[in-house]
């Protein structure tokens, strides 16, 4: 038996706060603004753990949909199919979530290049509204892991990550 | 002239090549921006530096002085600065030896890069900039810079350490760097009109003075040359740095190459014209020091207009509807009086091609460079270098938003 995830972090956000901060003296400047941050960091993790296995199958979705509208947009496809039918299989339940991690990045590297290799006008429009429309879902969910930094300017406007991380 | 980009001369981008050229041949800005980013490449490759010691910094500034004054000198009380999130920085005084000397020590501060930075710029061409824009707004005398790294290992300047605040000792709400900053009501009208008086100053001045500085290549009124030279400047660090592909970074780059405006006054643009980059002194309200001239460049007075209205620096007033540019000035009261100090007209259409061309910029730093920075464990600033990522998320929805904007 392990100590719970949640029980570890919790901990040391605890010893981080009331023995480690008061503890700086206060013209170690550098070393106290630091520590303010391992603290943000420590209770941004405690709120976001649960998420990642969520998250990872909901950024890879939203990348196999952005493929999904290129792919009868771009002149060539070749090589973004060939990607997207690897992508595909990388949603899977029980894949490991860093295998999984991997087939969206080389996913996206396969978007960024059809994007990048595009050269008909009519088509790089095309993209770019598909691109746009589909951005929207990724920003909203990164926008809504990233809240507890606290550098979100209308958080009120933010859905909950757990609506967007739900099937 | 207006260039279009992708594969024309100025631009040099043939887009069907992505895989066949490295960014730097894809992307070509100006020569010491180029310098920069290969330096930075270099390092990257090259056996991993640490941050210097209090020790070494001291010796590395020594030395540079040691090879521009021939006065005996010493330096006394080093210290190091926290609050920023790419340089290093160390206040220390300068005590001369001389036996007959009564000056009093001089306090100084010593700007350097740390071995990878969230943002790699010239300490020349800042160091160039300083220099010009002395007596003209205030910012600190520059004195000795080292562009290469000869005596400091690392490139980094020398300059007179101002007195002075980044934000209020009172209301301390703000996020690293100075965003969020709260300045209260009494302070920010005072201070708000520094701000806008400073910059209407820094965009009048007479740019053919500068046309001589080797870090700045010239530019020239009625050409979209030097916006196209900066969007090349962060495509080539979004290829070098970025761990992941974000496909909105690629279609915004094109469309700001295919969009870009043809500058119709050339100005000097500080580039990060924001709160947390000036000290002021708050007994008085007014500004003592602009900083961080890292991203200044030579061109068009509406990229810093729209960055210093930027959503993201400011905040809403008590009434819960005002926005407050970097948190002093309402919107509306910013660009009036701007335009009554400089005498020079906003253009909407420029400020919101200069609000996407800002968001791009700023999701290469801290969705690029940034996660890039954490990775490579290369600052002394990593814990804040990845904390300061995730304010990319919001900026990347602006920049999609503002992108569906205009089309």
């Amino acid at each position: 038996m392990v100590p719970d995830i949640d029980l570890l972090i919790g901990s040391a956000l605890r010893a981080m706060k009331d023995v480690v901060a008061p503890a700086i003296p206060s013209e170690k400047g550098v070393a106290a603004e630091q520590a303010g941050l391992i603290i943000g960091v420590l209770s941004l993790l405690q709120q976001r753990v649960g998420f990642e296995g969520a998250r990872s199958r909901k950024e890879l979705e939203i990348a196999v949909e952005l493929a999904e509208q290129l792919v009868p947009v771009l002149s060539d496809p070749g090589a973004l199919k060939a990607g997207l039918e690897a992508a595909r299989q990388g949603r899977d339940e029980a894949m490991d979530e860093r295998k999984r991690d991997g087939i969206r990045k080389a996913l996206l590297a396969c978007l960024a290049s059809a994007i990048d290799n595009e050269g008909d006008r009519e088509a790089q429009d095309r993209l770019l509204r598909a691109v746009l429309n589909v951005s929207s879902r990724q920003t909203s969910l990164t926008r809504a892991w990233s809240l507890p930094s606290g550098f979100e300017p209308a958080a009120n406007g933010v859905d909950p990550l757990i609506a967007l991380t739900e099937r | 002239m207006t260039y279009r980009g992708e594969s024309d001369l100025i631009s040099g981008i043939d887009l069907r090549s992505r895989t066949a050229q490295s960014p730097g041949d894809r992307f070509p800005t100006e020569p010491e921006i180029g310098n920069v980013l290969a330096a930075k490449l270099k390092r990257r490759s090259g056996p991993k530096l640490s941050p210097p010691s209090l020790a070494q910094a001291v010796d590395g500034c020594s030395a540079l002085i040691a090879a521009h004054v021939e006065r005996p000198f010493e330096i006394s009380n080093p210290r190091w600065f926290h609050g920023g999130a790419s340089k290093l920085q160390m206040a220390f005084e300068l005590v001369w030896q001389d036996v007959k000397s009564d000056e009093p020590p001089r306090t100084l501060v010593l700007r350097m890069d740390p071995p990878a930075s969230i943002v790699e710029t010239s300490r020349l061409r800042e160091f160039e900039i300083l220099r010009a824009m002395h007596n003209v707004v205030p910012v600190p005398e520059c004195h000795w810079v080292d562009p290469d790294g000869t005596y400091l290992q690392l490139p980094g300047l020398i300059y007179d350490h101002v007195s002075g605040v980044a934000k209020p000792t009172k209301h301390q709400a703000a996020q690293v760097t100075g965003v969020g900053t709260r300045f209260g009501p009494e302070l920010r009208t005072r201070l708000g009109h520094d701000f806008v008086d400073h910059l209407a100053r820094i965009h009048t001045f007479d740019v053919s003075s500068t046309m001589g500085i080797p870090g700045f290549e010239p530019v020239a009124a009625g050409s979209n040359e030097s916006i196209i030279r900066q969007v090349n400047w962060w495509r080539r660090v979004w290829e070098e740095d970025r761990l992941e592909d974000f496909p909105l970074v690629n279609v915004a780059a094109q469309w700001l190459i295919a969009n870009a405006p043809e500058v119709e006054r050339v100005s000097v643009v500080h580039g990060d014209y924001r709160t947390g980059n000036f000290l002021f002194d708050e007994s008085s309200g007014r500004i003592t020091a602009l900083l961080d001239w890292e991203l200044a460049v030579i061109g068009d007075r509406h990229q810093d207009l729209s960055w210093a209205t930027g959503r993201h620096l400011g905040h809403l007033a008590e009434d819960g509807k005002t926005f407050l540019v970097g948190g002093l000035l309402p919107l509306d009261e910013f660009f009036s009086r701007y335009e009554k100090s400089s005498g020079l007209a906003v253009d909407p259409k420029r400020l919101k091609y200069f609000d996407i061309f800002n968001s791009y910029i700023a999701v290469v730093h801290m969705l690029g460079t940034a996660p890039r920075v954490a990775a490579d464990r290369a600052t002394h600033q990593d814990v804040v270098v990845g904390w300061l990522s995730m304010i990319g998320h919001p900026i990347a929805e602006q920049l999609r938003r503002s992108i569906e904007e205009v089309l």
